[in-house]
């Protein structure tokens, strides 16, 4: 059915010629399709990877200069130089990205912006490479299929068919990488950038490939467009171009496969429609801009959802899944466990000490917990403990100090190279991917163990195919131990605070980390879902994982832990088994003071 | 050498501090509303156009002129606000970036079909014959000019220090939440907020118009150069933005004088990069972080 529309589509795309015969209508189809490259490529890094780059647009630009100058001044062929532009775009593009993304929100967007105005600068000062304002001209005409292979064809039908073609194979190439590793990294980041580091992922290499993606396909459309219209000049590089490229992506449908392709149609063919209104046609679109903006945020392509989650929505209503039971908690199927903790992964602290400006938040904290044991770590509010979950999982860096695991420091290690060595943990205050279904939060976590390389995923190799296949066996566990299954495909955001919790443990579950580190699991759980937490944090250990839990349900705490390690004021007061904790005079001064006569 | 530095520095200054003042108005609007407001320049744009037009139409001298052009914008940066700004109310900041820059287009394209692209003259009572002060050229207007923007800038400052609406929109800024419980009207307050940016940008028009002409793309270059300014500056500070445009036009006159006019507005931009990329961090918590 999805196949057949896009099917659908594709056919009368293509066949289009067949009924716009006017050369200027033809003529301004091509442009749009050109400018849908550029859009698709903003798309990349706005709507997937979420990065407010400003200035990404101007990357259209430098691929029109890089191809026209590599076909006039280095007389390469038109096909060499498109490849060669987009090339140097895409190096260009990096180069821009990678001191941009120190910086965050509009800040980041806002240094995007400023190298695109140096870029047109640039293009208009640097008369010797680029002839500044006259621009470069007569840079030779596009022919992507030779005349000779299908005679009779006008040139304009020759170019639209193949560029038609070429956004398909685009299309399909960005569908699969979307639905790759890769694309739910970028999504991952966009929704919730601290919670993807904790899982693993690196943020500055996929942001930069998304950058950089983006960049190849909107020099795609540059060089195109240069060889097609044979003038390149820095109005290509400047704000309008800018600007139009945005309207494209966000009344298109940003994130989304086709939002960018039907805004870059429909935004590239309206400007000339309006031509009618040749003096207002700013006006006119900075109307339609607005209007889509205030009654359609998905964009146009939010229509089309609309209307099938009505259809979705009635057919859903007849057959209401029945409640979930969780399996017993020893039942645990492979999946869920990948590596057992080894003997060695014990986790150690050793004279931790953290400041913020003159407050002592950790002083000299040392422990130990050993592998396939479960730490319990208490202390009355303000103790230092989520600073300590902080510091193991390269959140903070400590004043002083440094954690081990494996006997092996992580201290100075970013959250994704911790997780990385099988550390995972949860937040105090639930963190997941609020806009994604349940399922695919999931899915997203397991990014530690099925990541795949750029190519096997274009590819669809057979491990690529199995890893997914994995992937998806891990979900169906995973979903049943937390009991959501009859609630896969709803957005984190939307489940009770109950079950918030219990996607945000199936998030810590889903990488198979050795370790995992949990913030106040049971806060704001009712006895019967504690009584469940219980359970799967006791299976956990049985399969040989090592827990640490900060929790102030001390029933909880006593019953499920090895050990115990008491924290108050930053410092740790004691440490023990639960029967030696309850005994212990220290604990019960730092939780109710001391001398109750004096107190 | 000297004579052209110093000529080249108070130059500078002149046009500094109407980068200031246009700084200053979408400052107080990024603080407040948490909106990088696109139609800025349309907005300083409309001031030079509205003080043209109020000494042609209405026969006004050029210093009423500019307090007209002030009351107008406000009444344009309002519109604006009710237009673009508040429908989009909890949205995300990018959301309200961009229809904020619908409005720019379509105030930049009405200009064009209203007044035509071909730039006027604002007609200014003073005297062309330039001002000799030892090596430094001057004209009086040029005086007249730094002279009111700093009173501007003053009067902005002291009006954010001592009113009561100040106080409102200087607590909007600090703590949203805490500020809506002690009673302050946001929506008013987000008005006002509009109001005040747009009269700034308007005066910073109405002065830069009268010694470089108005016309209706006029805006876009203050625009971005007032953004760069706000980020060089520090968030939040009057006197920060003030001295960072200061700095930004001294730069530019010398540029301008030394090197080439072309790479002018590189200047900003350069600045700008340099700044973001020395010390982000310190850049993060002037503002609140958009996303």
């Amino acid at each position: 059915m999805r196949r057949a529309a896009w099917g659908g589509a594709f056919v009368a795309l293509i066949a289009l010629p067949t009924v716009v015969v006017n050369p200027y209508a033809r003529h301004v189809l091509l442009v749009a399709l050109m400018f849908s490259f550029v859009a698709l490529g903003l798309n990349v890094v706005l709507g997937y990877a979420g990065q407010h780059a400003f200035g990404h647009p101007v990357f259209f630009g430098v691929g029109a200069y890089a191809s026209a100058l590599l076909s006039v001044r280095s007389e390469w062929p038109v096909l060499a130089a498109l490849a060669g532009g987009t090339a140097v775009t895409t190096l260009i593009a990096l180069a821009v990205g990678y001191p941009c993304f120190r910086l965050r929100g509009i800040y980041f967007g806002m240094a995007t912006f400023a190298f695109a105005r140096v870029i047109y600068l640039v293009a208009q000062n640097w008369i010797g490479l680029t002839r500044g304002p006259m621009g470069i001209p007569s840079v030779p005409p596009l022919e992507l299929l030779p005349a000779g292979l299908v005679p009779g064809v006008a040139r304009e039908v020759r170019l639209h068919v193949s560029l038609v073609l070429l956004l398909a194979l685009t299309l399909a190439l960005l569908h699969r990488l979307v639905g790759s590793s890769v694309g739910r990294s970028w999504i991952a980041i966009r929704e919730n950038e601290e919670l993807a580091g904790s899982l693993g992922i690196p943020a500055l290499r996929y942001k930069m490939a998304a950058f950089g993606v983006g960049a190849a396909l909107a020099a795609i459309g540059g060089g195109l467009y240069a060889h097609y219209v044979s003038f390149v000049s820095p109005s290509e590089l400047s704000f309008h171009y800018i600007g139009f490229v945005f309207i494209m992506v966000v009344a298109g449908g940003t994130g989304t496969l086709i939002g960018p392709v039907l805004g870059g149609l429909v935004f590239g063919v309206l400007p000339e429609v309006l031509r009618v209104a040749e003096q207002a046609r700013n006006l006119l679109l900075g109307g339609i801009l607005l209007v889509t903006i205030a009654c359609l945020p998905e964009g146009l392509v939010g229509l089309w959802s609309r209307v099938s989650s009505w259809r979705r929505v009635a057919r859903e209503d007849a057959g209401e899944a029945a409640p979930d039971e969780g399996p017993q908690a020893t039942q645990y199927v492979e999946p869920l466990i990948g590596a057992a903790a080894r003997a060695s992964d014990s986790l150690e602290m050793q004279s931790v000490t953290h400041r913020f400006g003159g407050l002592v938040v950790l002083s000299d904290v040392s422990f130990r917990v050993e592998p396939g044991t479960i730490l319990g770590l208490i202390g009355p509010n303000g103790a230092g403990k989520t600073t300590l979950f902080n510091i193991i999982s390269g959140f903070l860096q400590p004043t002083a100090g440094r954690a081990l695991f494996s006997g092996v420091s992580i201290t100075g290690c970013s959250p994704a190279e911790v997780a990385r060595l099988g550390i995972v943990r949860t937040f105090q205050i639930t963190s997941l991917f609020p806009d994604l279904s349940v399922e695919d939060n999931i899915r997203t976590a397991t990014y530690l163990w099925s990541r795949h390389g750029l190519a096997s995923a274009l590819a669809h190799t057979p491990a690529f195919r199995a890893r997914e296949a994995e992937i998806e066996r891990m979900v169906e566990e995973t979903l049943r131990l937390v009991r959501l299954t009859s609630s896969r495909t709803v957005p984190a955001r939307a489940l009770s605070y109950g079950a918030q919790r219990g996607l945000e443990g199936a998030l810590a579950l889903a990488p198979r980390c050795r370790l995992i580190l949990l913030d106040e699991p049971a806060a704001g759980l009712n006895p019967e879902e504690t009584a469940h937490l219980r359970e799967v944090v006791l299976g956990l250990r049985a399969r040989g994982l090592t827990v640490v839990l900060i929790e102030h349900n001390m029933q909880l705490v006593m019953g499920l832990c090895d050990r115990i390690v008491v924290l108050h004021h930053g410092e740790k007061i004691t440490e023990g088994t639960p029967q030696e904790i309850v005994a212990d005079p220290r604990v019960v001064e730092a939780y109710l003071g001391s001398d109750p006569v004096r107190a | 050498m000297l004579e052209l530095v110093l000529q080249q520095v108070v130059n500078g200054l002149l046009v500094g501090a109407i980068y200031a003042l246009m700084a200053l108005g979408l400052m107080v609007i990024l603080g407040i509303l948490n909106v990088i407001n696109m139609a800025q320049g349309e907005l300083y744009m409309l001031g030079g156009y509205f003080s043209y037009f109020a000494i042609t139409l209405l026969g006004v001298d050029y210093f009423t002129s500019i307090l007209l052009a002030m009351v107008f914008a406000a009444v344009a940066g309002v519109a604006v606000e009710r237009l673009a700004v508040r429908p989009l109310l909890g949205r995300s900041v990018f959301t309200v970036f961009l229809s904020t820059f619908a409005v720019s287009m379509m105030l930049q394209d009405l200009a064009q079909i209203l007044w035509s692209p071909d730039p006027r003259e604002i007609p200014t009572p003073f005297a062309a014959k330039p001002m000799i002060l030892g090596p430094i050229f001057l004209t009086t207007q040029r005086i007249f000019i730094f002279l009111l923007a700093v009173t501007t800038v003053t009067g902005f400052w002291a009006f954010l220090r001592w009113s009561r609406s100040g106080m409102a929109i200087r607590a909007l800024a600090k703590d949203r939440d805490a500020a809506l419980l002690m009673g302050v009207n946001a929506d008013r307050m987000h008005a006002a907020t509009f109001a005040l940016g747009a009269a700034l940008a308007a005066a910073a028009g109405a002065l830069l118009g009268a010694m470089f002409n108005v016309y209706p793309t006029m805006g876009e270059l203050p625009l971005i150069k007032g953004f760069a300014i706000v980020i060089m500056g520090g968030m939040g500070s009057t006197g920060g933005v003030f001295v960072a445009g200061l700095i930004l036009g001294i730069a530019e006159g010398l540029t301008a004088g030394f090197f080439s006019t072309g790479y002018v507005d590189m200047v900003a931009f350069g600045t700008l990069i340099i700044v973001l990329l020395i010390n982000p961090r310190g850049i993060a918590h002037w503002g609140r972080s958009g996303a």
